[in-house]
């Protein structure tokens, strides 16, 4: 294992780790500033239960996102310095703008919002769930805004071997950073709303907290079905987005490796990156040339028209795009269920559908975990498309045993931070909301 | 504005970002490394309810430090972290520990001496290694004509670093005293920062002489002498007025600003300084970012500094009461 793998791995797990807690605070600053509008609105005394609740688990995520965020800055000077020495004047503009603006605004206003409910009045209360709701949403954009443009870079020239930004907003608001960060939202709304609706099945199950379920199966569930029927939209914008700027990457996701009039749309099958097929593939003939561009015999371009060297490990983003993809449409199911019990009033006492709640956690995480390897590694063999390979981006002199001890280091903390903050979830989640 | 005025600005802004981490969090990490010797009338959970609301925040003062190194003078930043690799991860894993135990002894009251142990030893690390890479980067680096640095275990057991981070302990100790006498103006405040403003005292001396011996080169005598000045009055100060529970915090923050005034006095111009050949020094002009975007960073940072400063103070002011700890995880 080379130095230059072990430092995909490291990234790539201290990332993907560090994003199963933003996508929870961007979803529960959601429920949060809901809840308090209404508390505001209405004066009714379990809203405001209710979001203090939500509020204390908050408190848990956020301080052990911030904790597994603070390696990510390093990692990027560590790990890729001569990524970060040529691409230094956008990244670690983008990196400095977010801790500048996004981080100390959040966690200035995390303060009131965990310890400051009765120091402050209930206008400043609600405003202060806003700044939280604003700052992490912003810190999500500006963050996405730096990986965009690692996808589709814009607004910079190369001058004497390093990139120059010739322009802000090209650089940032780039060919794909609006499509990509509607769609991580869109994401990380839809965990906040399995996560919340997990906690009220797990609660109406028990027939405990019945005001507190009743108002969060009303609210998330609706939310849970709109996010879920839009996330298949937003992905196929997000599709045409990646056809047109990284076509390789999208001839991988779909599995075509021979050009072909009216290709099918596979929905499920195993790709053979060796033999450039994939096997027992079951799909929608002609689906993607409809999809792509609405006439089933049109032309869509094969993977093996790319030189070998830019092609995208085909095997693992098939896979990844096509169980997102899965795993969206579970969710849309899950949610449409859930809304027609709902409207039927037979939600409470159906027991077999509030128990697949507790059990669907896991699904939204899985889906956005799966994302992002599809977006990253289909970026692959580019740290940044059609500029530097990621061959060129890692530091030189770092001896692979050096990033091996400091793997496993992080793998065993974050394995015991996992599961510590695990157990102390459950425990504010038996505790429950005040009664109200 | 020139491009040459443009880093020394992005530098007085890196240095004003690190100069409020040590000042804010110092207290945090002093707190954090005393929690374990305060058994009785759970006088450790009175000390980490006045950092709960405010520890959060005081860090991202050493994110955005990071980050503006990153962006305004990229060359010199990857170096750095690359060929300091263990240190920083090591730093970087306390940093994570901390988070998580002091969050964790909020929920888990049965063991919370361990979380507090914890919490001690990782504070004490971060300082250490924190205060080791400052006087590493003072002493000098093995930089080559490439750039690159081949750190060896040698370079780390010089005596300046680790006098620089022994300073660090004792001096994030006595802050932390100081900010405490803000809060409870008790007895055992008053022994505790009597007692740690001695040993920081004596700790102070000897750093300051080896400081003065190992780089009589330094070329900015004045910023440093008057750095130095002003930490030794300023401490001296914190003495004579102690009576005030208020005035030894401020001469602390003052000296603390001293210590940095002296510390870039001593680093200007240069970022990274070469103990090969001075030729290969890594100047403010060898790794600044290009001027276009160096130009914004700076501007949207010097924007922002009134902004972050305007919100901090407010929630400061918030919870300057300091309540039971009941009231801090309601
Ligand atoms: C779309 C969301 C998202 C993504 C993709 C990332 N982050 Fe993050 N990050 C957040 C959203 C976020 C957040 C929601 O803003 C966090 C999580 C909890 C928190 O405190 O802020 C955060 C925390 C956080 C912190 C601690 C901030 C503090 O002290 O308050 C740092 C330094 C980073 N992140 C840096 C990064 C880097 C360098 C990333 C890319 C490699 C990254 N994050 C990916
Ligand atoms: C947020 C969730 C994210 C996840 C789960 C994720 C996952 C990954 C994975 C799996 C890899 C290894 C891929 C490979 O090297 O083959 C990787 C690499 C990388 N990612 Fe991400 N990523 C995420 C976000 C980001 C963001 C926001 C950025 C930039 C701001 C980013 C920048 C990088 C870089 C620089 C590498 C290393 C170079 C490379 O391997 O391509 N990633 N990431
Ligand atoms: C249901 C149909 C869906 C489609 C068609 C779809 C489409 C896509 C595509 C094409 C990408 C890759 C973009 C790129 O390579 O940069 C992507 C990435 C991603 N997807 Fe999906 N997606 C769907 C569902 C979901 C769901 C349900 C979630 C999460 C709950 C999700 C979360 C993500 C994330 C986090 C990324 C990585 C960030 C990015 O590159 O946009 N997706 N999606």
């Amino acid at each position: 294992m080379d130095a230059l793998t072990l430092s995909r791995i490291q990234f790539g797990v201290s990332v993907g780790f560090h994003y199963l807690l933003p996508t929870t605070t961007l979803g529960l600053t959601l429920f949060i500033v809901i809840f308090e509008t209404l508390f505001i609105r209405t004066k009714k005394e379990h809203f405001k239960a209710a979001s203090s609740f939500l509020v204390k688990i908050l408190g848990l995520i956020f301080t052990i996102g911030v904790a597994t965020g603070l390696l990510l800055p390093f990692a990027f000077g560590a790990n890729w310095a001569r990524f970060s020495a040529f691409a230094g004047a956008i990244f670690g503009t983008a990196l400095s703008i977010e801790a500048t603006t996004a981080f100390a605004f959040e966690s200035a206003f995390l303060a009131i919002v965990i310890f400051g409910r009765n120091r402050v009045s209930p206008f400043i209360y609600w405003l202060s769930t806003i700044c939280i709701f604003l700052g992490s949403h912003l810190s999500g954009l500006l963050i996405v805004s730096a990986n965009s443009w690692l996808q589709t870079p814009g607004g910079f020239a190369i001058e004497n071997g390093r990139i120059v930004m010739t322009s802000f907003f090209k650089a940032f608001i780039n060919d794909s950073t609006i499509i990509r960060y509607i769609h991580v939202v869109t994401g990380a709304w839809l965990t906040g709303t399995f996560f919340v609706l997990a906690i009220a099945a797990y609660f109406s199950l028990k027939k405990i907290h019945t005001v507190f379920t009743a108002a969060v199966f009303k609210i998330a569930l609706p939310i849970a079905l709109v996010a879920a029927a839009l996330q298949p939209l937003i992905g196929h914008a997000h599709i045409m987005n990646v056809l047109e700027h990284n076509p390789e990457k999208e001839a991988a996701y779909e599995g075509i490796f021979y050009s072909v009039d009216g290709a099918p749309l596979y929905s499920f099958g195993i790709p053979d990156e060796k033999n450039n097929l994939i096997r027992f593939g079951i799909g929608i003939p002609y689906g993607l040339s409809l999809l792509e561009s609405g006439n089933p015999k049109s032309h869509v371009k094969g993977l093996l028209e790319y030189p070998k060297e830019n092609r995208p490990p085909v095997n693992v983003i098939f896979t990844t795009f096509h169980l997102m993809v899965m795993f969206g449409m579970i969710m849309l199911c899950i949610a449409a269920l859930g809304v027609f019990l709902l409207w039927k009033k037979k939600l409470a006492h159906s027991p077999w559908y509030l128990a697949i709640l507790p059990c669907a956690v896991p699904i939204p995480y899985a889906a956005n975990e799966l994302g992002w390897i599809g977006a990253e590694m289909g970026r692959q063999p580019w740290m940044i498309y059609n500029v530097m390979r990621t061959t060129q981006a890692s530091s030189i002199h770092l001896p692979a045993w050096q990033i091996a001890l400091t793997l496993g280091g992080i793998c065993t903390v974050y394995a015991f931070l996992f599961i510590i903050t695990l157990f102390f979830l459950r425990r504010i989640i038996r505790l429950g909301p005040k009664e109200v | 504005m020139p491009p040459a005025s443009l880093q020394t600005v992005a530098f007085v802004l890196i240095g004003f970002f690190f100069f409020m981490y040590a000042v804010l969090d110092g207290f945090d990490l002093g707190i954090g490394i005393l929690l374990p010797f305060y058994k009785k009338e759970n006088k450790a959970e009175r000390l980490l309810s006045i950092i709960t609301p405010f520890w959060d925040g005081n860090e991202v003062w050493l994110v955005m430090g990071v980050g503006l190194f990153f962006a305004s003078f990229p060359l010199a930043y990857s170096i750095l972290v690359s060929s300091l690799y263990l240190p920083f991860m090591v730093v970087i894993a306390a940093f994570i520990v901390r988070a998580a135990s002091i969050e964790f002894s909020y929920h888990d009251k049965k063991n919370i001496r361990m979380w507090f142990a914890l919490i001690s030893i990782v504070s004490a690390a971060i300082t250490f290694l924190g205060l080791f890479t400052l006087g590493l980067i003072l002493q000098g680096l093995p930089i080559t004509r490439e750039g690159d640095i081949f750190i060896s275990i040698r370079d780390f057991c010089r005596p300046f670093p680790l006098i620089f981070g022994a300073f660090g302990i004792s001096y994030v100790v006595w802050h932390s005293t100081t900010y405490m006498l803000t809060k409870f103006d008790e007895p055992w405040v008053r022994k505790a920062e009597k007692r740690f403003w001695t040993i920081m005292l004596a700790i102070s001396a000897i750093t300051m002489i080896f400081w003065a011996l190992t780089l009589t080169n330094s070329s900015r005598h004045i910023g440093t002498t008057l750095g130095a000045a002003l930490f030794i009055v300023s401490i001296v100060g914190a003495r004579l007025f102690s009576a005030n529970p208020k005035l030894p915090h401020l001469c602390s923050v003052l000296s603390i600003s001293g210590f940095f005034i002296a510390f870039a006095a001593t680093l200007f111009p240069n970022i990274l300084v070469s103990s090969l050949r001075a030729e290969w020094t890594i100047t403010l002009f060898k790794a600044s970012a290009p001027e276009s975007s160096l130009r914004l960073i700076v501007i949207l940072i010097a924007c922002m500094v009134p902004i972050i400063l305007g919100y901090t103070y407010f929630i400061y002011r918030t919870f300057r009461t300091v309540d039971s700890s009941k009231e801090m995880h309601s």
